[in-house]
């Protein structure tokens, strides 16, 4: 299944900017994404804001990356451009679909 | 659940009141799944979106039309064991099954489209699963011509490989779900009724699964004298399970306000954020 763009942005991102190589990049992400219960496939840019704010700085400086604030104030921004561009939900999530399953009429 | 009454059961009182609880767990299964059948597909006519469509289309055609319609045909045969098999009773058999078999199939679909709907392998079990349903179904209906419920040949097996698990993929992904949605709950990014909507579905398609074995396993027993014998103790099984599994999709689907507001007060988190 294909990367969603707020997953491939931050992997990008920590790339480019951290020492971190592309697995390693990756694996940081995947994990911080676990704990706090989404799939790389279908992570939203505004549930990604919130991953980055809350779990991803703890595994960054558990791997002694540099400026933790710094590069997640980066990501951030770029998560916001891209939120612009992006639905607010997608209607066939399972989260969607069962939210509306309790409001039959 | 299988196509008993309780007016085929022994005469001890206990048989009896097993016979009577068992037809009440069957209705409140039949009834509560229309109401909730109809609900959802009446929610995609509102919304337009197709997986509420699919899921109410299976539960309708598995928990109402399939059991209820095969239920009606082995009455009219006048009852498991009746010699009364005319047209009739032939004719509601086979619809029930198709029915029965329609709504399986709708509710995997249900499932992988909901949960896998990008997921190369998982269509290909979805296509499997229905593959083996109908060949069983329809392999029944060309060798039997469903004249003989108790007939138990390879097509028969085919069928109920399918039946007898169909359940558990949707309680797995339904799980895995709940999962993790209770952590997105702790960064307030899930609602804890949804979260535990997930839990409660779940909860109900492993109810399904272990009503339809419960109902049916003694079909297969090689002795139809033992199987009599663990009747009444099957039925009050049945009947119990079938209980809790209407139980956890009328919570699910048709939640009263006071377990809404029990969800929402026992959680830690606050509002979901906007995500």
């Amino acid at each position: 299944m294909p990367d969603s763009p707020a997953f491939a942005l931050v992997c990008d991102h920590l790339e480019r900017a951290t020492s971190l190589a592309r697995p390693a990049a990756r694996g940081t992400v995947r994990l911080a994404l676990r704990e706090a219960g989404f799939d790389p496939d279908s992570v939203t840019p505004a549930q990604m804001m919130v991953v980055i704010e809350k779990v991803l700085p703890a595994e960054l400086r558990a791997l002694h990356i540099g400026d933790v604030d710094g590069h997640c104030s980066s990501i951030r921004g770029r998560l916001r451009r891209l939120q612009t561009g992006v639905q607010p939900g997608d209607p066939q999530s399972p989260e969607a679909v069962f939210a509306r399953l309790g409001q039959g009429s | 659940m299988t196509e008993r009454t309780g007016e085929e059961l022994g005469e001890s009182p206990v048989d009896v009141l097993a016979g009577s609880f068992y037809l009440v767990g069957t209705l409140a299964f039949v009834l509560v799944s229309l109401v909730i059948g109809t609900r959802l597909v009446r929610l995609s006519l509102r919304t337009g979106e197709r997986p509420e469509l699919y899921l109410g289309l299976g539960i309708l055609g598995t928990a109402v039309f399939g059991y209820g319609i095969q239920i009606v045909s082995v009455l009219v045969r006048g009852g498991p064991d009746g010699t009364n098999v005319t047209p009739l009773a032939v004719g509601l058999t086979a619809a029930g099954k198709l029915l029965h078999d329609a709504g399986v199939a709708l509710v995997l679909f249900f499932v992988l489209t909901v949960f896998r709907k990008d997921d190369r392998r998982a269509r290909v079990v979805f296509g499997m699963a229905v593959l083996v349903l109908w060949t069983g179904t329809l392999g029944l209906g060309f060798t039997t011509g469903y004249r003989d419920i108790f007939e138990r040949n390879l097509f028969w097996w085919l069928e109920y490989a399918v039946i007898w698990t169909y359940p558990l993929w949707g309680a797995y992904e339904s799980l895995r779900y709940h999962g993790m949605m209770r952590k997105r709950q702790r960064l307030g990014l899930a609602d804890p009724l949804v979260a535990n909507r997930f839990l409660l579905w779940a909860l109900g398609s492993l109810g399904t699964f272990a009503a339809t074995w419960l109902a049916s396993w003694p079909m297969v027993l090689p002795d139809p004298t033992v199987a009599r014998g663990l009747e009444t103790f099957n039925y009050l099984a049945t009947a119990a399970v079938g209980i809790a599994t209407v139980t956890a999709y009328s919570l699910a689907f048709l939640p009263p306000a006071w377990y809404r507001r029990w969800i929402a007060g026992r959680e830690p988190t606050g509002t979901p954020q906007a995500a």
